[in-house]
C-alpha cells in the first residue's frame, strides 16, 4: 500500500541561526546546523553576506601584514582621516596606505586602541606614548604634543572617550588603576579635574584586572578578567560610586565591546554577553547572548592567540566577532533575541577578515592582507566564497521510523546563475548525498541603471528559483542543506520544502 | 703775838675789844624737814614717809589688781582664740593661691608649651568623632568603590578633601581655642591665685587684727588692773595739796623766822661796826694830836 508523502515546510530554514547546543534532533527545524558565510537578511531568510571590496591598490607600506585595526577618524570640521595599523605601522588612505608614524616612534606590536575625542583622534597601546592626531597638527606623540615626557602610568592599553574626558588604564606594570584626563583636553592626565581611581578594591570578587572600559547611559562599566564594576555619575569621574557590581562575568578581549544603542556586548570567558539594563534600571542581569554556540565559542576564543576584533552595524543588523588568526567570523543578528536569550548567530569561516570599522555612513571597512576592504558586494576580494546550509536532524516526528527522502523542493531568491549542490544525509553522516541545480541568470535591474532591459520583465528585479530535486537513501534522521558559490550576489533561502516517505519502524 | 697785838693790847679797851672779838650770834636754822602723812581712801591709802611713799590698795582693789594683771599677763602672753584656725585657712588659701598663681605661670611651662598641652586636649576629643568620621567615609567610598580616587584637583574625593579640609579646619579652630584657653587660664589661674592670696592676706589681717585685739584686752585688763591704784592715787593728790600747804606754812614759817634771825644778826653786826667807826675816830683824832705835840720828834725816832 502506498504511503503518502510526509513533508516538513522549512519555512525560512536557518533564521534562528545556527545551534550546535540543543540535540539536532530535539531542535526547532528554524534552527540549522550549519550556516556559513551567511546572515539573517531584512526579511528573516538565511543569505549569503556580502563581500569584501577591498578598495586599496597600494599596500606596500602593509608589507605582509595585515590591518590589524581600522579607524575613522572626523572632527567638527568634517575632516576625515582612515586610520589603519599593521606592520608596526600607522597608516593612513584606503586605496594606497601611507605610513604615518612620527618620526622616531618605534612601533613593535599593532594592538592599538584608537578613539575619537574633541576634534583628534587618540592612540593608545600598552607601554606606548599615546599619539594624538588633530586635522592641523597631523600624528604625534604626547611627548610632542604636551612638550613634556609622558609619565608611564599613561602608557595605556585601553581608552574610552565619554563624558568629556579620556578614560585610560592598562600600562606596563598596572591593569587596576584607571586614569582620566581633564575636561575636554585628552592630552592632559595631569591637573585640571583629571584624576584617578583604583579599582583593586572594588571588585566584587577577589582580584581581577581592568581589561576594557564602556560608558553607557551615565555609567563607567569597567571589565574585569571575572568581574564587572558599574560606576554611575562618571560625567563627575572624582564622584562616582559604584552602582552594581557583577562577579564571575568578565571580558576577555576590550576589542569586542560594543554598544549597540540599547545594549553592550561583550566577549566573555563563556561566550558573548550583553549588559541588558532592567525597566528600573536598578540592575543589570546578564544575558547570555551566544547561548546557542556557547561551548564552541569558548573553545575559539581559548583558542584565538590574537585580539579579536568586533563591529557592530545597525544598517546590517549584525555584530561581527572575528578570530583573525582562527580566520572565523561570527555574525550575530541583534533584531531580536530568541526566546533563550540567545541572538541569531551564523558563521563565517575561512574568511580573511581581521579588522573591522563602522564608519559614520554605515559603511564597514574590513582589513585584511590585503589592505583595506568594504563590506560590500558579494565576493571577497574579487573571488567567490562557499555559502553553505545545513538543518539539524529532521525527522518527522518520530525518530523510531525509517524515512526515505524523495523530493527537496528550495525556494532560493537571488543567486543570479549560481550552481546550488543541495545536500542531505542520514543519520548524522557526513558522507552526504548531493543533487545540484542552477539557479536561473536573471539579472536583477534597478530603475536608471537597467531600464527597458530584460529586467523589465523579471519579477521584481529578484531571481526566485524554485527547482525541485529528486532525492534518493533512507534513515531515521534527516539532514538536509545546500551549498555554493557566492560569486557577485546575493542568494537567501526563502524555504525548503523536504518530502519523506515514512517507512517501517526501525 | 706781835708789835702790834701788844700795842693793841696794851691801848685798846676791852670794850672796844669786845667788839672784835665777840662772837655774832648764830642764826639758827628751822625745821623746815618733811613731815610724814597719811592718806586714806576707798580703794586704800599712802603712808607719805621722808624715805618714801607707801600705798597700800584695800584687798577689794588689790584683788582686782591682782586678777587684771594676772589676766593681762595671760593676754600678752596666751594665743588669739582662733588665730591657729585663722592660720591654718591663711597657709591654705596662700598655697592654694600659690598653686593658682604657679599654676598662671603654667608650672614653669613656657605659654607655647601650654597652648600645645591644651591642642592636644582639645585634639583629643575631636580624634575619637574625626576617626569615626574617617573610618565612616572609608567604608562609604569602600562601598561605592572609590577608595583608590586620586584627582589633581582634590588629591584624594572631593569627600576626603572636604573631610580633610573640615579636620584642618577644626585643627585651626582648636589652634586658636588653645591659645585662647591657654591664656583664659593663665587669666583665671592668676585671678584665682589673686583671689587666694588676698584671701591669705585677709586672714594675715584678721590674725593681726586677733593679736591687736588679744593685746588691746591684755592693756585693758592692765590698764583696769591700775584703776584702784588711780582711784587711790587720785585721792593721795588732795592731800598731797593739803600736805603741801602745810609743808608750805612750814617752810615760810621757817623763812621768817631765819629772816628775824639774820635781822637780828645783822643789826648786831651794824651796831658793832658803828662803834668800832666811833672808836676809830676817836683814837684816830688821838693819834694826830699826840703826833703834832710831839713835833718833828715824834715818840718814834728813827733810830
Amino acid at each position: 500500500m502506498a504511503q503518502p508523502l510526509q513533508s516538513i515546510n522549512l519555512v525560512a530554514p536557518a533564521f534562528m541561526g545556527i545551534n550546535t547546543e540543543d540535540s539536532p534532533i530535539a531542535q526547532d527545524t528554524a534552527f540549522a546546523e550549519v550556516a556559513d558565510n551567511a546572515i539573517i537578511d531584512r526579511r528573516g531568510r538565511l543569505a549569503s553576506r556580502k563581500g569584501n571590496t577591498v578598495l586599496t591598490t597600494n599596500k606596500t607600506v602593509l608589507g605582509t601584514d595585515y590591518l590589524h585595526k581600522i579607524h575613522e577618524f572626523y572632527d567638527s570640521a568634517n575632516n576625515e582621516v582612515i586610520f589603519s595599523t599593521g606592520n608596526n605601522k600607522i597608516m593612513t588612505g584606503t586605496t594606497t596606505l601611507v605610513d604615518a608614524t612620527p618620526g622616531s616612534y618605534t612601533i613593535t606590536a599593532n594592538d592599538w586602541k584608537i578613539v575619537n575625542f574633541n576634534d583628534k583622534a587618540y592612540f593608545f597601546q600598552r607601554g606606548y606614548d599615546p599619539l594624538v592626531y588633530d586635522n592641523a597638527n597631523g600624528l604625534r606623540t604626547f611627548t610632542v604634543a604636551n612638550s613634556g615626557a609622558t609619565n608611564a602610568t599613561f602608557k595605556a592599553n585601553e581608552v574610552l572617550a565619554a563624558y568629556g574626558r579620556l578614560f585610560v588604564v592598562g600600562n606596563a606594570t598596572n591593569d587596576s588603576v584607571i586614569y582620566w584626563s581633564d575636561l575636554l583636553n585628552g592630552n592632559a592626565f595631569t591637573g585640571g579635574s583629571s584624576g584617578s581611581i583604583d579599582v583593586t578594591k572594588a571588585w566584587p570578587n577577589g582580584f581581577d584586572k581592568v581589561v576594557a572600559l564602556a560608558a553607557h547611559n551615565n555609567f563607567l562599566i569597567v571589565f574585569g578578567e571575572n568581574n564587572i564594576i558599574v560606576y554611575s555619575g562618571a560625567d563627575s569621574p572624582a564622584s562616582m560610586a559604584i552602582h552594581d557590581t557583577i562577579a564571575g562575568v568578565g571580558c576577555v578581549d576590550r576589542n569586542s565591546i560594543q554598544d549597540i544603542g540599547t545594549d553592550i556586548l561583550f566577549l566573555t570567558p563563556t561566550g558573548l554577553r550583553g549588559l541588558g539594563r532592567t525597566i528600573q534600571e536598578k540592575s543589570l542581569p546578564i544575558t547570555d547572548l551566544s547561548r546557542n554556540i556557547k561551548q564552541e565559542l569558548i573553545a575559539n576564543t581559548i583558542a584565538t592567540a590574537t585580539p579579536v576584533s568586533t563591529v557592530y552595524s545597525p544598517e546590517n543588523y549584525f555584530y561581527l566577532l572575528c578570530f583573525s588568526d582562527l580566520s572565523l567570523v561570527y555574525c550575530f543578528d541583534i533584531r531580536a533575541t530568541l526566546e533563550n536569550g540567545a541572538y541569531r548567530v551564523t558563521r563565517w569561516p575561512s574568511v580573511d577578515f581581521k579588522s573591522f570599522q563602522r564608519d559614520r555612513n554605515g559603511d564597514i571597512y574590513i582589513g585584511c592582507v590585503d589592505g583595506l576592504g568594504k563590506y560590500d558586494n558579494y565576493r571577497d576580494n574579487g573571488k567567490p566564497y562557499r555559502f553553505r546550509y545545513f538543518s539539524p536532524g529532521l525527522t518527522f516526528g518520530d525518530s523510531a521510523k525509517i524515512k526515505m527522502l524523495k523530493k527537496i523542493r528550495p525556494t532560493l531568491i537571488g543567486g543570479n546563475n549560481s550552481d546550488i549542490f543541495l545536500k542531505w544525509s542520514y543519520d548524522f553522516s557526513t558522507d552526504t548525498s548531493s543533487s545540484t541545480f542552477r539557479t536561473s541568470s536573471d539579472t536583477p535591474g534597478f530603475y536608471g541603471q537597467s531600464e527597458y532591459t530584460d529586467s523589465d520583465f523579471s519579477a521584481e528585479g529578484i531571481t526566485i528559483s524554485r527547482n525541485s530535486l529528486n532525492t534518493t537513501g533512507y534513515g531515521s534522521v534527516i539532514n538536509v542543506g545546500l551549498e555554493t558559490d557566492i560569486n557577485g550576489f546575493a542568494l537567501s533561502i526563502q524555504e525548503m520544502n523536504v518530502l519523506a516517505l515514512l517507512g517501517k519502524t526501525i | 703775838m706781835g708789835f702790834l697785838s701788844d700795842i693793841i693790847e696794851a691801848f685798846v679797851p676791852s670794850n672796844i675789844e669786845d667788839l672784835y672779838t665777840q662772837p655774832i650770834p648764830s642764826a639758827v636754822a628751822p625745821d623746815v624737814s618733811f613731815k610724814p602723812f597719811t592718806v586714806s581712801g576707798p580703794t586704800g591709802g599712802a603712808n607719805a614717809l621722808a624715805s618714801g611713799t607707801q600705798f597700800a590698795l584695800n584687798p577689794t582693789g588689790q584683788a582686782l589688781q591682782d586678777e587684771l594683771e594676772a589676766n593681762a599677763l595671760f593676754r600678752f602672753g596666751a594665743t588669739p582664740t582662733g588665730y591657729g584656725g585663722l592660720g591654718s585657712a591663711r597657709e591654705q588659701a596662700l598655697g592654694v593661691g600659690q598653686q593658682f598663681t604657679a599654676q598662671a605661670g603654667n608650672y614653669g611651662l613656657s605659654m607655647a608649651d601650654r597652648e600645645q598641652e591644651v591642642y592636644d586636649r582639645i585634639r583629643a576629643t575631636q580624634l575619637g568623632e574625626e576617626e569615626r568620621q574617617r573610618l565612616a567615609l572609608e567604608e562609604r567610598l569602600f562601598n561605592q568603590g572609590r577608595m583608590g580616587v586620586q584627582t589633581s584637583m582634590f588629591g584624594g574625593t572631593p569627600e576626603q578633601f572636604a573631610m580633610s579640609k573640615a579636620q584642618a579646619e577644626a585643627q585651626n579652630q582648636a589652634s586658636l581655642m588653645a591659645i585662647q584657653q591657654a591664656q583664659a587660664e593663665q587669666q583665671q589661674q592668676a585671678a584665682l591665685g589673686a583671689q587666694f592670696t588676698t584671701l591669705g592676706s585677709g586672714l594675715t589681717a584678721q590674725q593681726q587684727a586677733l593679736e591687736s585685739g588679744q593685746q588691746q584686752m591684755g592693756l585693758g585688763a592692765l590698764q583696769g588692773a591700775y584703776v584702784p591704784q588711780a582711784a587711790m592715787l587720785s585721792a593721795f593728790s588732795p592731800a598731797l595739796n593739803v600736805a603741801s600747804l602745810a609743808d608750805v606754812a612750814r617752810r615760810q614759817q621757817g623763812e621768817l623766822n631765819l629772816e628775824a634771825q639774820m635781822a637780828d644778826i645783822s643789826g648786831i653786826v651794824g651796831q658793832r661796826a658803828a662803834l668800832a667807826n666811833m672808836y676809830g675816830g676817836i683814837y684816830g683824832g688821838l693819834g694826830s694830836g699826840l703826833g703834832g705835840l710831839l713835833g718833828n720828834a715824834g715818840l718814834f725816832t728813827e733810830g
